[in-house]
């Protein structure tokens, strides 16, 4: 109850302040009138009883002040005070201010903005029951290093004699070409094993997902969509399932949706189908084609199932060299397989921009206490004049929580800006990862939280310093003329720490986002083995029941191809079944009769199955023997080309022309003549490595999938519309998709390196230029704190060189410091960089040196600035200040 | 009349709830009921003591009213609450016993220990 009528009377005495004046007043005039009266009573003249009850009375307006301090209403009143100070304050010197709020928010932005990112695709747990325990199985060619999906026999040995997992499931990317209901759609689809929903542990949002005995052949068509199709075509409609629809021409019954946030293997699969088991490659062992995922067994560790299937594969190794002979077995933990590439870049990103959170804070910290010395002297007035320490101390923690509060208000926006930017920039690498497409967007809280945490505590840390550590006002701090500081030695020690640190971070960014730079630059100096501009791509699924064969894929082909030909402003085009850059791949095992590979084992290449002008269209060049043309019809003779890598592989001697090779187009290996030898290409990005391929002609083999080509003299992104015109013309049911320029492949490929590498050169630049003002401003600093004796040097004779160097030396040499350390650091740091450098090593020389000169010129430039204002220095007025 | 005595701290808020607890009063009544409980000896600074009633109103001890006072004026009666009359009841029970103790102790003897 008093606590209520405590609030009460101070809610009063805050909301009717003029009502609690008035009648205060009226109080104590009532009181003074009164004793007064009874003065004048007791014989005294009115005039002489007003001035006697006056004196009795001592001070009103001290009076009035204590009752009001007892109303606690004192307390609001010079809080009010200090904010109204700081806003003034910040009015006074807007460049302080906006200096100290844009630091702010460049730390707690950029922190904010990369970590929740990172927190999405690295951290968050996936939305499978128990996701630690999945792991990715994979073959390993020991001697290439490389993984390779499994073969249908391998799996299958896993599959029944592993003790490890509780269950293996096997899959494949499908696409497929959405006939009915409706306009006729192409969707991504993946396909799987019956078991593939239960062993992740995903749920549907509607209906079921697929029984064990749907697995089997003739019984699989069912299907299970994603909820951004079911959205997309479906509208919503809970009634979709039972219903029917029409893939690649067949019937198939929807029995479930899956919840928003599932999108396995990728945010863009639309639909999920069966895949029963291949009975015909049981005894495969030459065909990598299934990606296999599997959940550890409980109790059994990663390295104990690892361990168990290196051994099987050992064993294998020994009962099947013609074919396992260097193949070994890598587990991969589920969030590794999908964030592989993108796990370093963002892991070096949040590095950079931590180092960035702490220059900023330094940066905060070190403008304030350089203002904290100018302040030193109105402190000092101030304790004079009676103020108490609390006062003062509130008043700095209030000043820097203005700032707090400015820097962070615009951090918050930044990092709402960088969460919806950054996303856009790793598009595609997020696009390739088993999350819902909306969930990169958004923000992290606890960590916009705790970097709000951070930098609102450096401000107010730092803000409170001079209300800390105060001179007792004595005569001498209060004697320094009105322009003057006072040197604080250990306020001087700490800027000087600050400098340091920050000199020896910023060069570690600038070293890092220096080599990135140099990978760039080395990069884009190599070629594709292909002329990417001009070049329009987009690619297409023919389905199996109406392009059931090489004479029906082969002359949709060709019509489609004339029509695009003869469309104004195309040069040439071209088909092919895997298109350079998209991340397609097909894979053949070739054999040469009568000579022994000296592994002994076979070669792998890439399968290219091409039209004839495919490689003109492209601009590939044929090295020796001819190009694909109208002789390679059905039923002529199997004829190939192959790149220089794999002519030089096989007949490093003698001529590759008229050389045979088996090479199988299906299951069964076709004798195959080498009719042309054509110029390497890096089919996977311009950081990979040409493999070696054998291309074989579109109009003599079948695929059920094909990517167009076509060189145009226009912007070939006009030539979209027509190019689907020409396809539909053919064949009016047949969707096309991803039409897009090979340039913005050619972009896409490299765009991690690009993105990390132009974040990185942001925040180093960032950080060097706070650095650089951190250095600014303690020279400035030290300059005004020395006007007077520099003054009596030059009017002792001193040269502009002395004083340059008197004023600049202690500096210089911090920056020295912190540039060994920022060595040091870099020498140690940038390995974590190596897997997205290419060309250049983490401890590159050049690129050390460059990025030492730049912070020395730097540093120096932000250093001459204030100390040639020390050269300059009037004595007569320097020494004015005595 | 004896010198007037000096306040022991937390005095005067007593002698204020002791003065208002027999009828409302203006604080200037209230100093010299108060001056007139203490038969003159003891003085109480003027300034200090609206400070005081405004502390005991923050604290819910007294509340005040605007009335007319004997001479037609209107003036601020204080009056003691609930809370502050069982307040002062406890503090003056306090009161005496310390005043008992401390009241035998200059006049104790060695036989009496």
């Amino acid at each position: 109850m008093t606590l209520w009528s405590r609030l009460r009377s101070w809610v009063q005495a805050m909301l009717r302040r003029s009502r609690m004046e008035s009648e205060m007043d009226a109080e104590l005039r009532f009181h003074i009138e009164a004793f007064a009266e009874d003065l004048v009573r007791g014989g005294l003249s009115r005039q002489e009883a007003m001035r006697r009850a006056r004196i009795e009375f001592g001070g009103i307006e001290r009076a009035k002040e204590e009752c009001r301090k007892e109303r606690r209403v004192s307390l609001v009143d010079s809080l009010m005070q200090d904010i109204r100070f700081s806003v003034r304050q910040i009015r006074r010197n807007p460049g302080f201010t906006l200096a100290v709020v844009i630091t702010l928010a460049l730390g707690m932005g950029a922190n904010t903005a990369v970590f929740s990112i990172l927190h999405t695709v690295l951290l968050r747990p996936l939305p499978y029951r128990d996701p630690d325990r999945l792991v990715t199985v994979w073959q390993e060619n020991v001697q290439r290093q490389q993984l390779d999906k499994a073969t249908v026999a391998d799996f299958n040995d896993w599959k029944t004699r592993n003790r490890v997992f509780d269950d293996l499931a096997f899959s494949w990317d499908a696409a497929y070409t959405l006939t009915g209901p409706g306009d006729s759609q192409s969707v991504m689809g993946y396909q799987f094993s019956a078991n593939f929903f239960s062993l992740l542990g995903a749920r549907p949002l509607l209906g079921r997902t697929f029984l064990p005995e749907e697995g089997t052949q003739g019984r699989d068509h069912v299907v299970v969509l994603s909820y951004q199709f079911w959205r997309n075509r479906f509208a919503s409609d809970e009634d979709v399932i039972g219903r029917t629809i029409q893939l690649d021409g067949d019937h198939y019954i929807v029995i479930g949706v899956m919840p928003s946030d599932f999108g396995h293997p990728s945010a863009g699969t639309d639909i999920w189908t069966l895949l029963p088991f291949p009975v015909e490659l049981l005894e495969n062992r030459g065909l990598h084609i299934f990606q296999v995922i599997a959940r550890l067994r409980s109790g059994v560790s990663f390295a104990q199932a690892q361990q168990e299937l290196e051994s099987l594969a050992q064993e294998n190794a020994r009962r099947y060299p013609q074919t396992n002979q260097h193949w070994g077995t890598q587990l991969k933990p589920i969030r590794d397989t999908y964030t592989g590439n993108v796990r370093p870049a963002l892991w070096v990103l949040q590095a950079s921009v931590l180092f960035m959170l702490i220059i900023a804070c330094a940066n905060v910290g070190n403008m304030l206490l350089a203002r904290a010395g100018t302040q030193e002297r109105e402190v000092a007035i101030r304790l004079a004049l009676g103020a108490s320490r609390g006062r003062l101390f509130r008043q700095f923690l209030i000043q820097g929580l203005t700032l707090a509060v400015m820097g962070t208000g615009a951090g918050v926006l930044l990092a709402w800006w960088g969460v919806q930017v950054l996303p856009l920039m790793f598009k595609a690498q997020l696009a390739n990862l088993p999350l819902p497409a909306r969930a990169s967007g958004w923000m992290n809280w606890p960590v916009l939280l705790l970097t709000l945490a951070i930098t609102a505590s450096t401000s107010l840390i730092f803000g409170a310093i001079p209300a800390f550590h105060n001179p007792s006002p004595s005569s001498e701090t209060l004697n320094i003329g009105s322009r003057a500081t006072i040197e604080r030695k250990s306020a001087l020690r700490l800027r000087r720490v600050l400098i340091v640190g920050q000199v020896a971070l910023s060069l570690l960014l600038l070293v890092g986002s220096g080599l990135l730079i140099r990978t760039f630059l080395r990069l884009q100096a190599r070629s594709l083995g292909f002329e990417t501009d001009h070049l329009l791509t987009c690619v297409f699924s023919l389905p199996p029941n109406r392009y059931p064969n090489v004479s029906k894929t082969g002359s949709f082909l060709e019509q489609v191809l004339a029509r695009i030909r003869v469309l104004p402003g195309v040069e040439s085009a071209g088909g092919i079944n895997t298109l350079p850059l998209s991340g397609m791949d097909a894979r053949r095992p070739i054999t040469v009769p009568g000579l022994l590979d000296d592994s002994g084992h076979q070669n792998v290449a890439q399968f290219r199955v091409v039209t004839p002008d495919y490689f003109r269209a492209m601009r590939i060049p044929l090295r020796e023997g001819r190009f694909f043309d109208e002789r390679e019809r059905v039923g002529s003779p199997p004829v190939a080309i192959v790149n220089q890598k794999l002519a030089s592989l096989l007949w490093p001697h003698s001529n590759p022309i008229g050389q045979h090779i088996l090479v199988p187009d299906t299951a069964i290996p076709l004798l195959t003549e080498i009719i042309g030898v054509v110029g390497d290409v890096r089919h996977t990005g311009l950081a990979s490595e040409p493999p070696i391929e054998i291309y074989r002609p579109a109009y003599q083999t079948y695929w059920p999938f094909f990517g167009l080509v076509i060189r145009t003299s226009l912007d070939p992104e006009r030539l979209a519309g027509a190019i689907r015109q020409a396809v539909q013309s053919v064949d009016k049911d047949q969707p096309i998709n991803s039409l897009r320029s090979m340039d913005a492949l050619a972009t896409d490929s490299i765009a991690l390196r690009r993105s990390s590498m132009f974040l990185l050169m942001l925040f180093a630049g960032v950080a060097v230029l706070l650095a650089s003002l951190g250095i600014y401003s303690l020279i400035s600093y030290t300059v005004i704190l020395r006007t007077h004796e520099i003054g009596v040097r030059i009017a002792l004779g001193a040269r502009h060189r002395d004083i340059l160097k008197s004023v600049v030396g202690q500096t210089a040499f911090l920056a020295l410091i912190g540039m060994a350390m920022g060595l040091i650091a870099a020498l140690n740091l940038t390995q974590f960089l190596s897997s997205l450098l290419f060309g250049v090593t983490a401890t590159d020389l050049k690129t050390l040196l460059l990025a030492m000169t730049v912070m020395m010129a730097v540093t120096a430039g932000a250093a001459y600035m204030p100390a040639r204002r020390a050269t300059r220095v009037d004595p007569v007025i320097a020494l004015r200040y005595e | 009349m004896d010198k007037p005595l000096d306040l022991l701290p937390g005095t005067l808020d007593r002698l204020i709830r002791t003065a208002v607890s027999l009828e409302p009063l203006r604080a200037y009544g209230m100093l010299l009921r108060i001056q007139q409980i203490s038969k003159n000896r003891v003085e109480i600074q003027q300034g200090p003591l609206y400070p005081a009633w405004y502390r005991l109103d923050h604290r819910g001890r007294v509340t005040s009213e605007w009335d007319e006072s004997e001479n037609n004026r209107t003036a601020k009666y204080y009056r003691l609450t609930a809370a502050g009359k069982r307040r002062l009841q406890t503090e003056v029970e306090k009161w005496n016993r310390i005043a008992d103790g401390i009241a035998g102790i200059p006049g104790t003897t060695p036989e009496e220990v």
